[in-house]
């Protein structure tokens, strides 16, 4: 057997989204191939600290933190280049990793900060850089810098909590000015979550502070749109194997709650069908039959070109909104670590892609990007201090 | 003893079997004991993009009728007869040549089968198979001494005195989880479950890839390490932190790659 690479796969973290991130490591670890590569599962709690230990592969050791901590080892990462590895606290000890495979959703772990870190350390990570998961995480700007390149995205006002709290009328006056948002209802959504948290739909002006109070609560930033009535989402993976590749589509039918796919979303004389998808069947058609081909194509072609403008690496999941009145369709937002990494997707694309394999091209993406990194020149000495 | 499926033809009611796929070699895959074709249809659906899968289920197990002689009062089957059924099914679906995919108690069919017949067996793989007697400690073997003294004493005050000691006080609180769930399928359990298969695994000679969990109690990995002995170049893999069905949720993902890449390797293809 070749030598296994050690792969160090981070998750939990400081995001309201800590227990999905959780749930997508375990399961994630579980489709790692034990024949290529050697697992170091490192817990970011919500205090920030890290921790190692196999006891970390268990699901039962997360229903008794924080007290379960204490059987753990104690890591870091520390922002110095050569270590390559981790850094165990109590003794200076290092436990190299080939590696870092991040497996966050939100916050820090999906938004360019954790990413870096590693540029810091100089060592190989799976998934988006820096400026990709920042321009991600933040709705406002990957819709402006998409839109600016022809992708069709719904119009939207960036409000800042700050102009809001200092006069509340003069805001709900300017947004209402705009031409784009002077018909309601609007939809309002915070700038930087997901999981669909503070977003509300606002069907006239006087409830407009409100819904903008609730964002608030969570972030520094709302986003306003025009609401899309009659909606269907239409999701995609993207991923890079050297080039970009999408999965086959999906449509969620969780949230929506009215389960009108059949009357609304699929053509006439459409019927469900297709081998059992497991859990994912409960909330979501996965690469429905009867989906307009031009829709779908629409999607695919947005999708592979919104991940290539933006730089993404690793596996992205792109939502897309689909107006069924207007018959227009418009990006909705990046996922750059999806949830489940979107393996059911790529499960069901052809060719097929396990997920197994989905997780062996990240990681040998993510070494082959680090080492077209590391040819770059970028020691120029000391000129303008030493010529003195 | 040597019979041929003809001769030994169990009674058989008719089998339910899934099959996916539309190219590539027949797989055909076993359950384990108290489970259905369902526990190996997500494994069998991403295989079948590689593969003609045909998910079988067993005989008294889930949508297919139990035979009136694995019966309890039909004396049960052990897993010759399990086997020939199996045969019998293959012959009548026109299955010549095929790769067999054992699980559990499935996998103790498929050792008799790749045993019995080595012409249509291409390839065989199995998970967390029984069929090998596990050696076990000192304490355990201690235990269930005690347990057979047991039950000889109270089978024979329930033969004097018309009690029900072994079926109301022993049996639920010493009989496996299986035995004590094994209801009509009992006689067959006790049959089937301390088979020793050591002599047929030793001739088999189709090309054999193991895959176990590392965590796996039921059938421990020392079975698997028995079974690579006895089963001259078999392959084997043990998963670090899986256990018995190491094919459960993405686990399935797993297998499938380790599958397909020994079929390729061993060049088993569309007979
Ligand atoms: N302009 C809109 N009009 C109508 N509905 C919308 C609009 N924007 C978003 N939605 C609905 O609200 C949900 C959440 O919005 P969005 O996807 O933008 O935020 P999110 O919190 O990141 O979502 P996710 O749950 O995918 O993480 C969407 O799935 C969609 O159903």
């Amino acid at each position: 057997m070749a030598k296994r690479r050690k792969i160090a796969v981070l998750f939990g973290g400081r995001s309201v989204e800590h227990e999905i991130s959780v749930i997508t490591a375990l399961q994630l670890m579980l489709a790692v191939d034990p024949a290529l590569y050697d697992i170091t599962p490192v817990y970011i709690a919500p205090n920030g600290c890290w921790y190692t230990g196999d006891a970390l592969l268990n699901r039962t050791f997360y229903a008794s933190v924080p007290g379960s901590l204490s059987a753990l080892t104690e890591v870091t990462l520390l922002p110095k280049p050569g270590i390559n590895g981790l850094t165990v606290q109590a003794t200076g000890l290092v436990l190299p990793v080939d590696v870092f495979v991040p497996v966050f959703h939100g916050q820090y772990g999906e938004d360019g900060c954790i990413q870096g870190l590693f540029e810091l350390a100089q060592v190989p990570y799976t998934g988006s850089s820096v400026a990709a998961s920042a321009i991600t995480m933040n709705k406002y700007f990957c819709k402006v810098y998409l839109g600016a390149h022809g992708v069709p995205v719904l119009p939207a006002a960036l409000i800042n909590r700050d102009d809001a709290r200092a006069d509340i009328e003069a805001t709900v006056e300017s947004i209402c000015s705009r031409s784009e948002f002077s018909s309601f209802p609007l939809f309002i959504k915070p700038c930087n979550l997901g999981s669909s948290i503070g977003v509300s739909r606002v069907g006239a002006k006087h409830e407009l502070a409100a819904a903008l109070a609730k964002v608030f609560r969570y972030d520094t930033h709302a986003l306003v749109e025009p609401c899309v009535s009659e909606i269907m989402e239409i999701n995609v993976s993207v991923r890079d194997v050297g080039r970009a590749q999408a999965s086959v589509v999906e449509i969620p039918v969780s949230q929506s709650g009215v389960l009108s796919y059949e009357e609304k979303y699929l053509r006439p004389g459409g019927k469900k069908s297709g081998p059992s998808q497991g859990m994912a069947s409960l909330s979501r058609i996965i690469d429905p039959p009867d989906l307009d081909p031009d829709i779908r194509n629409e999607v695919v072609s947005h999708a592979v070109r919104s991940f290539s403008l933006l730089g993404c690496s690793g596996v992205a999941r792109l939502d897309f909104i689909y107006d069924l009145a207007a018959g227009k369709l418009y990006f909705n937002e990046l996922n750059a670590f999806p949830g489940s990494c979107a393996f059911y997707l790529w499960a069901r694309t052809a060719p097929r892609v396990l997920y197994t394999e989905l997780i062996n091209d990240m990681i040998e993406t993510a070494l082959r990007t680090h080492q077209s990194f590391a040819s770059l020149d970028r020691d120029i000495g000391l000129r303008a201090l030493k010529g003195a | 003893m040597n019979l041929t499926a003809a001769e030994h033809q169990p009674e058989s009611p008719p089998l339910n079997v899934v099959r996916l796929g539309s190219s590539g070699p027949t797989v055909v895959m076993l359950h384990g004991w108290g489970r259905s074709l369902e526990a190996l249809r997500p494994l069998g659906e991403l295989l079948s993009s590689s593969c003609q899968i045909v998910l079988v289920d067993l005989p008294g197990f889930g949508s297919s009728p139990l035979p009136q002689g694995a019966s309890n009062d039909g004396g049960g089957w052990s897993t010759e007869e399990y086997a020939q059924r199996v045969k019998a099914w293959l012959d009548t679906a026109g299955i010549s040549r095929c790769v067999l995919f054992g699980h559990s108690f499935g996998g103790r069919i498929s050792v008799r089968l790749a045993a019995r017949y080595p012409g249509l067996v291409q390839g065989l793989v199995l998970v967390g198979s029984h069929g090998l007697t596990v050696e076990r400690s000192f304490g355990q073997r201690l235990r269930s001494r005690l347990i057979k003294v047991a039950v000889s004493i109270a089978k024979r005050i329930d033969g004097l005195f018309g009690t029900r000691l072994f079926a109301h006080y022993l049996a639920p609180r010493f009989g496996s989880r299986d035995y004590n769930a094994a209801g009509d399928l009992r006689k067959t359990l006790v049959k089937t479950v301390n088979e020793d298969l050591a002599q047929q695994a030793g001739t088999i000679t189709a090309p054999t890839l193991l895959l176990w969990g590392e965590d796996d109690r039921e059938t421990p990995p020392s079975l698997a390490r028995n079974y690579n002995r006895l089963i001259a170049g078999s392959d084997l893999f043990i998963f670090p932190h899986k256990g018995h069905e190491p094919f459960a949720d993405v686990g399935s993902h797993l297998l499938c790659g380790h599958i397909e890449r020994f079929l390729a390797e061993r060049g088993i293809n569309a007979p």
